[in-house]
């Protein structure tokens, strides 16, 4: 009887030690099954918040779309070097500069989309444009008009935005234009007491003469607006093709020319990208 | 994960190496912001150490009389400033910035924060409105105590502006030692490349 009972005591014994291991096999696999699932949704949870960074970065214009294309060069960077933990993290300077061109291009891109949107400008330059092509037909004045926009893009590269990453096109003007309808308008103490000021400047000259010097400030004031008008030269452009888009004829190149002594050594010579003034007739 | 980590930290130290100036106003200041009309306007100088002034700032001759040198002082009593100085009460709360010249010039291009008081303010009107003038400016029952420090520029050292609105204002009792006078003016302004406002709708 005990031998029998010794028997089925360590059958039992070995069933309930296989019926353990089989146990703390499941206990195993769960324990996998739901650190898998952790990490999986720590993961999830950070796909959220890049999800929730990425339009933030939109407003500072430069990232969203770098992301895809700093991944292609990393990428390709893989590729060049061993795939190393630390090959990841070091970049040459010439890689570098790869990645701030890029980012460079895009962000002219960008820019190319803010001109779009800059229809009051372009209402404004043709308003202004009347005035300035009076001699000259149509398709002059529209060749005007890319120049005056050359002129004023350069001048609204000063917006806050672009500011930041411009560093091989330097901004050669520096000139913040200001439009009264500003949408950010926080007026301030000095803005209202400029503002009163200006209304009481408004009311004595309309209705006083003026003496000696001030009419000569007032003919130097012309003299500024003229200075102020420049035309960027272009690809294949001489000084009379200058003169012709400027006033109609060829016969001004030698105003411009005369205008523009320092900068022009020899008038059959000047340079893509070089601002010349073009005084009035 | 790695990666992304990496493209937000190379992005965040591209970002700081694109801010680097090359062109500091002063070894200690970069650049600086302050409102023109309510818009926020970063103060920098042109960042190409190749750049020239193309417009009439270049012009070495104009007529003399009324376009002469002009001497290093108004007034014993009120003090010529330069640029850095002058930046200073840009940032001064109690102080004002003011372009003397004629309205036309001033819109055409001025200094950032600058309101302007043409110099034939005096010249030209009643005493009802230079009263209330000099009220904006801060006198009050005849006093000037709390009234703003004034800087004053106008377009250079040939320029004759605001010379002749400093000399209106002391003649209307305003304290020499409120009054500062920018000499190299607008032109020295220019010279620097720092940055200029265009108040663009009235632009012709």
């Amino acid at each position: 009887m005990s031998d029998r009972v010794k028997g089925i005591s360590f059958l039992d014994y070995v069933i309930k030690i296989l019926i353990i291991l089989l146990l703390s096999g499941l206990l195993y696999l769960l324990f996998l099954f739901i650190s898998e699932k952790n990490s999986k949704s720590k993961e999830i949870s950070l796909k959220d918040e890049t999800q929730k960074v990425e339009p933030k970065v939109k407003k500072e214009n430069f990232l969203p779309q770098n992301v895809t294309k700093t991944e292609k060069i990393e990428q390709n960077l893989k590729k060049q070097t061993q795939p190393t933990k630390q090959s990841q993290k070091l970049y040459t300077q010439e890689e570098m500069q790869e990645i701030i061109e890029m980012m460079i291009d895009q962000i002219n891109e960008l820019e190319e989309e803010s001109k779009s949107d800059l229809g009051n400008d372009t209402k404004e330059l043709d308003r202004t444009l009347e005035e300035y092509s009076v001699d000259s037909t149509q398709d002059e004045a529209l060749e005007l008009k890319k120049d005056l926009t050359n002129d004023i893009n350069n001048t609204i590269k000063d917006t806050p935005i672009n500011k930041s990453v411009t560093q091989k096109e330097v901004d050669h003007y520096n000139k913040v234009v200001i439009n009264d309808n500003n949408d950010n308008y926080n007026s301030d103490k000095i803005d209202n007491i400029s503002k009163q000021i200006g209304s009481i400047v408004d009311d004595i000259t309309q209705n006083r003469s003026s003496s000696n010097y001030t009419k000569i400030i007032k003919k130097e004031v012309v003299v500024r607006e003229d200075a102020m008008r420049i035309v960027v030269v272009r690809k294949g452009d001489t000084l009379s093709k200058i003169s012709l888009r400027a006033y109609g004829t060829v016969d001004g190149y030698k105003k411009i020319f005369e205008a523009n002594r320092e900068l022009i050594k020899n008038p059959n010579h000047i340079y893509v990208g070089q601002r010349l003034r073009v005084p009035t007739l | 994960m790695k990666k992304l980590l990496f493209i937000l930290i190379f992005c965040f130290t591209s970002s700081i190496f694109a801010d680097e100036t090359l062109v500091k106003i002063s070894k200690d200041l970069p650049y600086f912001y302050t409102y023109h009309q309510g818009k926020k306007i970063k103060v920098a100088r042109i960042q190409d150490p190749q750049n020239r002034l193309n417009d009439d700032y270049t012009k070495t001759s104009r007529e003399c009389p009324p376009f002469c040198i002009h001497p290093m002082r108004v007034n014993d009593k009120v003090e010529t400033i330069g640029e850095l100085e002058f930046i200073k009460y840009m940032q001064d709360k109690d102080a004002l910035i003011v372009d003397a010249r004629l309205k036309s010039w001033y819109e055409l291009e001025t200094i950032p924060s600058a309101i302007n008081i043409p110099y034939n303010i005096f010249e030209n009107s009643d005493q009802k409105k230079i009263d209330s003038l000099l009220k904006l400016l801060g006198k009050s029952n005849g006093d000037f105590k709390n009234a703003k420090t004034l800087v004053l520029f106008c377009n250079g050292i040939w320029c004759d502006q605001s010379p002749r609105l400093i000399r209106s204002l002391l003649k209307y009792g305003y304290p020499p030692s409120k009054l500062k006078y920018y000499r190299n003016g607008f032109q020295g302004w220019k010279i620097f490349g720092l940055t200029t406002v265009v108040l663009k709708e009235n632009k012709r």
